[in-house]
């Protein structure tokens, strides 16, 4: 008969009923009986006790006083331990539940044990187990049947039923089940499952009914046959399989996200710090983004994960309370449980924080990206404008743009008009010329045309084949202008009903945008075409300003 | 309400006393703990004691040395410390005033029961 060998009871077998045990160095013959309920007392004390500060060491005591009581037994003349003898004992040192005095539980377990000597008839709540008696896999279904009063057979074809309707999702919840439900090991767990009362009587029962189910399996199972076992054995080593697999992918999941969000704490505070020290330069700025970046994101994928996993772990919690299992929840475990949720929340909290500059940064970026796209197609289409009216660009270096609304000197917002600025900040390294070529009769002609600019150089000009005629634009800046101030007098003269006129006055809110009106004479040849244009740096290449604008060319005769 | 249960807690309240008085005089092992508290109806279930050496072991109160037994196994002679010392005196001084509270209740409540009227009756026939 197979036994398990505890730390300081061990088991050699002599007679067919009676066994020697070696408690602390000393050897006791015990009868069988006797030691199954012994070795199961001395199991439940250790497990008892297991659950609070010192447990070990007060089962170590608990177990030499027993063997103080067995070598008492010795001297008083017993040649072997009986049932009695371990009943005694056990009653004069008290069950696991009788001995705990310290919390009000135990003291109602001790009265109600007292009041209900029959035992078995006593209804106790029900305790989900699985069932270690009655399994054909890990003994979930068959625990099930016994908490709900089932048949398990019955249940079990549900079970299977169900697995095959739901496409396999009952597997999974089959299998969590399976890693969740503990096994019902001492004969207290077995009592507890089938909603029996625990106490003296029912646990020695328990223990000798237990001790011939075994033996009487293990007949059984020598009948079924090689075959059976084997597929018992496989079917065992699966499911111990997956149990591990189980445990190890829950593990993980908890712990690399866990491992995950240090380090993106670290790399974020690091990365932050360093930042405000200001190691990272401009060149720099890509490392910056992509470990802040990364770290952010992998931070939100492991909180999100972690997240799940809590939920998760703490729906478990809920789930083993409702069968009965609160105090399987360890105070470790739900401190860490604790921490783990506080690291969530501050990591998140942290990433958030994080994120939220970042994602001004990333949303400050695409909308300056979204407004270059819809300027350079504004531009694209203005330019477009620019040379559908015959005008050409010549000329196009360090300039932005080709054409400038919205300060046109009538007031327009609509209309455009020539317009280069200076690419750099400083100005003065702008090149930009525009001009139009038209065959025109030969004659002399005047050409006009509304000019501003904020620096010497700019000038209109008109070139034929017997040569170039030029006017400067004079430097006027971007308020007031001849066209503005000479427009001001006139309305001042008494013709406010002009529209135009008024539209030129009320421009900038009544200061002008720094309009002149230039013109030049210029003799056409009979063979010749004639180019007129604007550009913003004269014949000896001057050009001081950051923009120039030209706009209303007239070519009269 | 129930009679025993509270026996029970009181019981449970004075264990710790007693066990720490138990241990003044000399030092001892659990199972002779065992037997004077047994004898003084202190303890019911023997187990009841392990819990509490091993929290006042913890606490400080106490401390064991192992010494060999002629038969069965060896044991653990458990002796105050001097934090234990210091604690049984305060508890001392604890129990003196709740026996004297006790005492001093009971004889007022004595005072005034139905038997001290029989008793003038009585002395008024005398």
């Amino acid at each position: 008969m197979k036994k398990t060998i505890y730390q300081n009871l061990k088991i050699e077998r002599t007679m067919k009923k009676s066994v020697t045990i070696n408690l602390f160095g000393v050897l006791y013959a015990i009868d069988e009986d006797a030691y199954v309920l012994l070795s199961g007392y001395l199991t439940d004390i250790r497990h008892h006790f297991a659950r609070q500060e010192g447990g070990e060491e007060i089962a170590d005591d608990i177990e030499r006083r027993v063997a103080e009581l067995v070598a008492e037994l010795q001297t008083g003349g017993v040649q072997s331990v009986t049932l009695e003898h371990v009943e005694q004992i056990i009653k004069q040192i008290g069950r696991p539940e009788e001995v705990d005095g310290n919390d009000e539980k135990s003291a109602a377990a001790t009265l109600g044990a007292g009041s209900a000597p029959a035992g078995q008839s006593v209804q106790m709540r029900k305790k989900l187990f699985r069932h270690p008696d009655d399994k054909l896999l890990g003994g979930v279904v068959a625990g099930l049947a016994c908490y709900i009063d089932f048949d398990s057979t019955w249940l079990r074809l549900l079970v299977v039923l169900l697995g095959v309707c739901s496409w396999g999702t009952a597997v999974l919840v089959y299998l969590a089940c399976w890693v969740v439900i503990p096994r019902a090991v001492t004969p207290e767990d077995r009592l507890r499952m089938q909603g029996r009362l625990v106490n003296l009587s029912t646990l020695g029962d328990e223990i000798l009914d237990v001790a011939g189910r075994a033996g009487v399996n293990s007949d059984m199972g020598r009948a079924r046959g090689l075959l059976h076992s084997w597929i018992e054995k496989l079917l065992r080593g699966v499911g111990l399989l997956l149990r591990m697999g189980l445990y190890t992918f829950l593990v993980l999941l908890t712990v690399f996200p866990l491992l995950l969000l240090l380090g993106c704490m670290m790399l974020l505070v690091g990365g932050y710090t360093s930042w405000q020290i200001g190691r990272f330069g401009a060149d720099d700025a890509w490392f910056f983004s992509f470990f802040f970046g990364n770290a952010v994101s992998w931070g939100m994928v492991a909180s999100v994960i972690l997240l799940l996993v809590l939920l998760f772990v703490g729906a478990l919690h809920l789930f083993l309370r409702s069968i009965g299992h609160g105090s399987d929840w360890k105070r470790s475990s739900r401190n860490l449980w604790w921490g783990a949720v506080t690291t969530f929340l501050v990591t998140s909290l942290l990433c958030l924080a994080c994120y939220l500059p970042l994602y001004h940064q990333q949303a400050d970026a695409h909308w300056k990206e979204v407004r270059e796209q819809r300027e350079a197609r504004e531009e694209q289409r203005l330019y477009g404008l620019l040379q559908q009216r015959g005008w050409n660009v010549v000329t196009h270096e360090h300039t932005e743009g080709y054409v400038g609304t919205r300060q046109f000197f009538t007031g327009r917002k609509s209309a455009w008009y020539i317009e280069g600025r200076d690419s750099s900040g400083t100005g003065g390294s702008m090149n930009y010329a525009v001009e139009k070529t038209e065959r025109v009769a030969p004659g002399t002609y005047t050409l006009t045309a509304a000019v501003r600019a904020d620096g010497d150089g700019p000038e209109v000009y008109a070139c034929t084949s017997k040569g170039r005629v030029a006017v400067a634009v004079p430097v006027t800046g971007f308020k007031g202008g001849d066209i503005w101030e000479q427009a001001v007098k006139q309305y001042g003269d008494g013709r406010q009903s002009d529209e135009v006129l008024r539209g030129i006055v009320n421009a900038n809110d009544g200061k002008g945008y720094g309009w002149t009106r230039v013109s030049l004479r210029v003799d056409v040849p009979a063979d010749s075409v004639l180019r007129y244009g604007v550009r913003n740096r004269s014949a000896a290449g001057v050009w001081t300003g950051k923009r120039f604008s030209a706009a209303d060319f007239r070519l009269d005769r | 309400m129930n009679v025993e249960n509270t026996k029970s807690q009181m019981r449970k309240g004075m264990l710790e006393y007693c066990v720490l008085l138990l241990l003044r005089r000399r030092p001892a092992y659990a199972s002779e703990i065992i037997a004077r508290l047994k004898k003084a109806e202190l303890i019911v279930v023997e187990g009841t004691l392990y819990p509490l050496l091993s929290r006042l072991k913890n606490d400080g109160l106490l401390d064991y040395s192992w010494q060999e037994s002629t038969q069965g196994p060896p044991r653990k002679y458990y002796t105050l410390t001097a934090e234990g010392i210091a604690s049984l005196d305060e508890l001392d001084g604890a129990w003196n005033e709740l026996a004297y509270t006790v005492n001093h209740l009971k004889a007022e409540t004595v005072q005034a029961t139905p038997c001290d009227e029989e008793n003038h009756l009585s002395e008024s026939q005398n």
